[in-house]
């Protein structure tokens, strides 16, 4: 706003230093008529050197060359003054133009171009200084004028000096208002951006809330949504370890048992998501222990020993959801059949992440077990896994040997 | 015969605790659905273990309702939530809580901290 009120004010400006450059070549004009008349050729063609001068000085200003208009203007008052101070004699009162030089030096610049301002006062102050030494050390070689034509000539200066000085007044005195006139429009404009800022923050402030109020109700939605689905995986499991109290047979039981533990693996997979900062998202090692405790809870066999090594991985729910799948079939199996004769085992789990790949390897010390046989009759455990697999668009590669224990091994990308 | 009070707002998921608290050997006082009909069932029936469900009906949750219960009475309370939120766990333990178990329960996990409790 500053800057376009400076830009206002220098354009207003250049246009009232051209019209000072008109009005000096207008009251130079009677000069060349009175050098004309007392034969004064040379300088009269000085005061034409003048005046082209001053016309420059606009035709300058007009060509977007300021500052070489102002020099120009600076020069020429200057050496006017100068050269008709030392034709005509001091007491022609010709230096009285020097005191409309402050004036001139404040048309020519700003206040804010401190330098140029001292440069110029300086340039007129020596210049005056020149002038009145010349003329007390008496070194001035009058033109031969008339008396009346001094006296005339004494008459011009004074009044033209006043004539120029007063002008400068009055064009300064119009600039500050003009100015004023600028400020309190750049005010206003200020006073009506700081209303719509208001404006615009209240408007922030309510949507803020509306959105604030939004998110709330999509928590409290999402929470009761997680409390509903807990909910029913528990009435689900509840139901299957009701039935499996009255079952006898110990296969159906087994069934039952392993249903139960597959619901509590997505029940604990869901309340992950839920508990994870970031919703589509879960930090998969806290999960896989949680998962290792809660299916060792569910077999009386304590003397297997699961040894798991799991990066800092985030799997997406997509991801997630088959890889804990799969890894609760892979302990369930090894628990249900690897270590039916052996008294001690030990699994071992890892699970890393190269540059664009997650590596599965899961492998048990216990009984292993015939890969061809197996896969020829397949139990729902093993379609599971392969389903699993397939759902992660891995390539899982199964090795065992009777005996040998089982290392099953799965790569999927991320 | 140990009494047990049974605060939980899905009434199937109460009914299945029931029956298999019940097989266990304990009397099953009340079920109620919120934490103001949790407090007069401990004030009526006085029971020794409360099977609490965190997120019920009503102005209050099973936290809340177990520390206006403690004002008055040192029943002891099992925690059945849907999430293990540490804020919640924190609060939990600062009542006379004997377990804090996230649903799904397993019934060999409840059977386990009833007979532990016996």
């Amino acid at each position: 706003m500053g800057k376009a009120i400076l830009i206002k004010n220098e354009k207003e400006r250049i246009k009232f230093i051209n019209q000072f450059c008109y009005l000096t070549a207008v009251l130079a004009s009677p000069y060349l008529y009175i050098l004309y008349l007392n034969k004064l050729i040379f300088s009269t063609g000085v005061m034409l050197l003048i005046i082209f001068l001053f016309l420059t000085s606009v035709y300058l200003n007009k060509n977007n060359k300021p500052n070489f208009s102002k020099a120009l203007i600076i020069f020429t008052t200057n050496f006017a003054v100068t050269y008709f101070s030392l034709l005509l004699g001091f007491d022609s009162g010709v230096h009285l133009f020097l005191f409309s030089a402050p004036l001139i030096t404040y048309l020519l610049f700003d206040f804010i171009k401190k330098t140029n301002i001292i440069f110029t006062m300086l340039l007129y102050v020596l210049n005056f200084f020149t002038i009145y030494i010349i003329n007390k050390m008496h070194l001035i070689v009058n033109a031969q004028l008339e008396n009346n034509t001094h006296q005339l000539l004494y008459f011009m200066n004074f009044s033209f000096s006043i004539t120029l000085c007063f002008s400068l007044i009055i064009y300064f005195a119009n600039n500050n208002s003009m100015y004023i006139n600028l400020l309190k429009e750049a005010n206003i404009t200020l006073e009506a951006q700081q209303m719509q800022m208001q404006i615009k923050n209240i408007e922030n402030t309510e949507t803020n809330k509306k959105l604030s109020e939004t998110l709330k109700e999509k928590e409290t939605l999402l929470s009761e949504i997680h409390h509903r689905v807990k909910n029913n995986l528990a009435v689900i499991s509840g139901l299957i370890e009701l039935q499996n109290i009255h079952v006898t047979d110990e296969l159906a039981s087994r069934i039952l048992k392993e249903s139960r533990n597959r619901i509590k693996s997505i029940a604990l997979l869901h309340e992950k998501f839920y508990e994870s900062k970031n919703i589509d998202s879960i930090e998969i090692r806290t999960y896989v222990n949680e998962l290792i405790h809660l299916i060792k809870l569910s077999f009386t066999n304590n003397n297997i020993k699961i040894h798991a090594q799991i990066d800092t991985i985030e799997l997406s729910m997509t991801e997630a959801l088959p890889f804990s799948l799969l890894l609760n079939e892979l302990i369930t199996n090894s628990y249900k059949h690897a270590f039916k004769q052996k008294k001690e085992g030990n699994i071992y789990i890892t699970f890393t992440k190269t540059n664009n790949e997650y590596v599965l390897n899961y492998k048990d010390d216990g009984s292993g077990f015939d890969t061809k046989a197996s896969f020829k009759e397949k139990s729902l455990g093993m379609n599971l896994i392969e389903a699993f697999s397939k759902q992660l668009k891995g390539k899982a590669i199964w090795t065992s040997e009777i005996g040998k224990g089982i290392n099953f091994n799965l790569n999927f990308k991320h | 015969m140990k009494k047990i009070l049974i605060v939980e707002d899905d009434f199937l998921l109460s009914m299945i605790n029931t029956k298999y608290i019940e097989m266990l050997g304990y009397k099953v006082v009340a079920c109620v659905t919120n934490g103001l009909d949790a407090i007069e069932a401990v004030k009526e029936h006085s029971p020794d273990i409360v099977i609490m469900d965190v997120r019920i009906d009503g102005g209050m949750n099973g936290i809340e309702a177990m520390e206006e219960i403690s004002k008055f009475s040192s029943t002891a309370v099992i925690y059945l939530t849907g999430n293990s939120e540490k804020e919640l766990k924190e609060r939990a333990a600062k009542t006379n809580m004997l377990a804090f178990c996230v649903k799904p329960v397993h019934f060999e996990e409840l059977s386990k901290i009833l007979k532990n409790e016996k």
